[in-house]
């Protein structure tokens, strides 16, 4: 559903169509990260056919939101009149993009300006890029209409989000109109928020060798998560409170005040790309991380490269006697159907209390009630000194978790219901598992309320025994405790 | 070894003289192109596109279904045994030519309740000869094995007259002819139910014999009385329509403690054809009868194998598909014409998510405790869940 040409000077046409890769990385499937902009997949697009035709000096890249195959564009192509141009719907919606070879050449990552859904925007962005006229080419035969908020090919793209990427093309070309020397200039990430997007993008940085972005966009209230973690990208200061989760902020109304807030300054000396969510993340089977290794720039074609293909990052253990075995419960996550279940928490945690385990949970003084500890944890210094007083941290699927494991390497247990593991766990090992049902509704992207059953509680959490279980088994493997 | 996913196949689609003697028609296609629905419940059954109308005894043809099959991340076939005079029939042998050791291959199913040899009981010379006869069937193509034993699924093993002894002397048959054994699994949603007769595993029964959740529909007695004089649909007396999601779920939930069954994956469901008089079980997705929720369908895939690396041991990871042609129950997976290749896509997907999972996963570490420490907590979780989490 990805689709470039390739037109070589002796006007040799070459066809190749690609699809979003399901973990079996044959040679013609593409990384499928949710974590970057549609032009994303213009740049691999690009990449590959760079690669496959050498020669090539002019290559055609379908647009990737479109469902495209190389034998469509062909019959597209007859119309352009020369390279670069773009060719669009009845309106403005670009269908392909005909760029001189060494535009890709030497702008690689100036692509990821593009729209991808403003051919207007994107015909002026590349006329500054390569000093010259783009053509625009229209097909009146071809309405694309509006465009869905989300597709077969698992794109996620609604009406503001699409205006979100014309209103970033757009500071782009302010940008190269106003500067000079705006080949020079860093490009950042827009990722203010939340806590595991901004941790996730910090430890993808320091995995990508050659990253496009040397900045990166962060609400200023994630200063102590950027402290403790911080990626290769410098932090460019967003002084807003980030993005609320009852949308009662929208993604476009935050981005217009984050520019507002960014300032002129900023945006005149930055290229911003917008990393949120393009794609529907969890259709992937990758961890975020890589999702966002690929934004970076990773083409990420091989499973070596990917978080589950390479050993743990770290791993430490407490300096503490073996008994009484210590334990930190995370149990709420960031929406009603990732917390773990009252009654299945009480019943677990009584059953550890009884067989010897001294046990603190995170902002749960209800809990106390069953004679345990609930502490707070506000930042990321009070959460490590929580967990490093602990053998083994069990959480749900939420930035504790995915600090403690993938920062401290501490041993951790992870407690899945209705998002899925490969996503954001880590790498299964000794000091670290992933538990979850086999429930085929897993993911189901409801927050609140089950779709299927209708109740507050998520199904696909293991019960009492299968967690308790879990945790005693590791701890006999790792400390020689046994109950 | 990876998650093994086999598919349910329906060889009936060959030009082979055996075969249009057994079925009765020397149009193999002519059951699916001429049956037609009863009711506006029924939805009309779906007709093959990419690979045609195909008769297997074409070995061109034959290569195209097993290549596709391959592609699609398969590792083989589940053939039916059919019963004939005293042999069995199994249609096979255009598709074995195409099998290879490690890539694909073939398993077989056994239809205890359509075999009324094995539903009676019979002096054990008979037996033997028959289950010579059984496993001279099995043995014309690469199996698929576990423990290096050709795989045999029995249906309605409550049918045989006498399971225990059919397992021993169908597995001494077995060994009589260079076997070194058979790997049978009884079609249970339990495992324990049949193991004690010996079978080694379970696999999920089909859902036409398991409903795994309550049917959606249940007339109220003016609907019987709308019915009887002829103002509302009869299927909705007779019939049985389930959602399919909860369906679905409703399979996998808490399934480690069914013990050693393997799943049974399905995209659809419908078997009206074969209950013209009612009795079919239709399986629905927000669409209707028919269609297809590929969401749903292909996390079952994924969520079946990813169960299946966790819970059996490395040579007895299977997932079964039902169906690759099964056209006659709306199961079938084949590129089809209202469908394109959208549920061919789904299940190839699925299966590559699948297995980058466990892949990448790697073997989970073996239990650390004795199972007598695992039985202590199972025990004092349920009396601390009776105490209601009240800290008593």
């Amino acid at each position: 559903m990805l689709a470039g040409l390739t037109i070589t000077s002796s006007g040799r046409i070459e066809r190749f169509s690609f699809v979003f890769g399901a973990g079996a990385f044959r040679e013609h499937e593409i990384f499928d990260s949710a974590n970057c902009p549609p032009s994303r997949y213009l740049v691999e697009v690009a990449r590959r056919l760079v690669l496959a035709s050498p020669n090539a000096s002019v290559l055609v890249i379908g647009n990737p939101l479109l469902p495209l195959n190389a034998e469509k564009l062909t019959t597209w192509l007859d119309a352009v009149p020369s390279s670069p141009a773009i060719v669009t719907d009845a309106r403005k919606f670009p269908l392909l993009y005909v760029l001189p070879r060494g535009l890709f050449d030497q702008f690689e990552r100036f692509l990821l300006l593009l729209s991808t859904v403003d051919a207007v925007a994107d015909q002026r962005l590349l006329s500054l890029l390569t000093g010259s006229d783009v053509s625009r080419v229209r097909v009146d035969s071809m309405d694309i209409s509006d465009f869905p908020q989300s597709t077969p090919t698992n794109w996620f793209q609604g009406e503001g989000r699409q205006r979100m990427l014309t209103i970033l093309t757009m500071a782009a070309i302010q940008t190269v109109e106003r500067t000079p020397e705006w080949k020079a200039l860093p490009f950042a990430t827009y990722q203010p928020y939340h806590a595991g997007s901004l941790l996730f993008l910090n430890l993808a940085s320091r995995q990508v060798p050659t990253s496009f972005f040397d900045k990166q966009i962060v609400c200023w209230s994630y200063k102590d998560i950027y402290q403790a973690y911080p990626g290769r990208q410098a932090p460019l200061w967003l002084r807003l409170p980030w993005l609320p989760r009852d949308n009662s902020v929208g993604e476009l109304e935050y981005l217009a005040r984050s520019l507002e807030r960014l300032g002129t300054d900023i945006i005149d000396n930055h290229f911003i790309v917008f990393m949120r969510y393009s794609r529907i993340y969890s259709a992937s089977p990758f961890h975020l991380v890589d999702q966002l290794k690929f934004a970076l720039g990773d083409s990420m074609s091989e499973q070596g490269r990917t978080v589950h293909g390479q050993q743990p990052l770290k791993s430490a253990r407490p300096d503490l006697p073996p008994r009484p075995l210590k334990l930190l419960f995370h149990l709420a996550g960031g929406w009603k159907l990732k917390n773990y279940r009252d009654d299945h928490a009480a019943a677990a945690i009584m059953t550890l209390k009884s067989l010897g385990c001294d046990i603190t949970v995170i902002d749960r003084p209800d809990l106390e009630r069953l004679g345990i500890t609930s502490i707070t944890s506000n930042n990321t210094q009070q959460l490590t000194t929580a967990a490093q007083l602990n053998h083994i941290f069990i959480g749900v699927d939420s930035f504790p978790h995915h600090f403690v494991r993938h920062v401290l390497g501490w041993p951790t247990i992870g407690l899945f219901a209705n998002t899925k593991p490969c996503n954001s766990d880590a790498k299964e090992a000794s000091d670290y598992r992933a538990l979850v049902g086999h429930l085929p509704c897993n993911p189901c992207g409801g927050h609140d309320q089950c779709p299927l059953f209708g109740v507050s509680d998520c199904a696909n959490f293991v019960n009492p025994p299968q967690l308790v279980s879990a945790i005693l088994d590791m701890a006999h493997d790792l400390y020689g405790f046994t109950p | 070894m990876s998650v093994r996913v086999l598919a349910f196949f329906d060889t009936r689609y060959q030009t082979s003289p055996e075969l249009i003697r057994y079925f009765g028609s020397p149009d193999p296609w002519a059951g699916l192109r001429t049956v037609r629905p009863v009711s506006r419940q029924h939805a009309h059954l779906n007709w093959p596109s990419s690979l045609g109308a195909y008769d297997l005894a074409d070995p061109t043809q034959a290569a195209n279904v097993v290549g596709m099959a391959v592609k699609a991340g398969l590792d083989g076939f589940v053939i039916d045994l059919h019963p004939d005079g005293d042999h069995y029939l199994t249609g096979a042998e255009p598709l074995a030519a195409w099998c290879k050791p490690d890539v694909f291959g073939l398993a077989f199913r056994l239809q205890a309740g359509r075999d009324t040899f094995w539903t009676a009981p019979a002096s054990k010379e008979l037996q033997q000869h028959r289950a010579a006869r059984l496993v001279k069937a099995l043995a014309i193509a690469t199996p698929i094995t576990a423990g290096g034993s050709p795989v045999l699924i029995v249906d309605q093993p409550d049918k045989l007259a006498d399971p225990a002894q059919f397992l021993a002397i169908l597995r001494d048959e077995a060994r009589n002819a260079g076997l070194p054994g058979l790997y049978m699994i009884a079609n249970r949603a339990v495992a324990a139910e049949f193991g004690r007769y010996g079978f080694d595993a379970a696999i999920d029964p089909g859902p036409d014999e398991w409903a795994s959740c309550k049917p959606q529909n249940k007339p109220s007695g003016l609907n019987i009385l709308e019915i009887e004089a002829g103002l509302r649909d009869s299927v909705e007396m007779t019939d049985k329509f389930f959602s399919y999601s909860l369906f679905a779920v409703s399979r996998m939930i808490n399934r480690e403690a069914r013990g050693k069954v393997f799943p049974r994956v399905f995209p659809a469901y419908q078997n009206w054809p074969s209950h013209t008089t009612g009795g079919a079980t239709v399986l629905m997705d927000r669409d209707g009868p028919g269609s297809v929720d590929r969401y749903i369908y292909g996390l079952f895939v994924e969520n079946a194998i990813t169960f299946a690396h966790e819970n059996f041991a490395p040579d007895e990871r299977f997932v079964f598909l039902e169906s690759w042609n099964h056209w006659l129950d709306g199961s079938q997976i084949e590129p089809s014409v209202l469908d394109g290749d959208l549920i061919y896509n789904a299940t190839r997907n699925a299966i590559d998510k699948g297995r980058y999972m466990t892949r990448t996963r790697g073997e989970r570490p073996a239990r650390q405790l004795p199972s007598s420490v695992h039985d202590m907590i199972s025990q004092i979780c349920d009396a601390a869940a009776a105490a209601g989490g009240s800290g008593r």
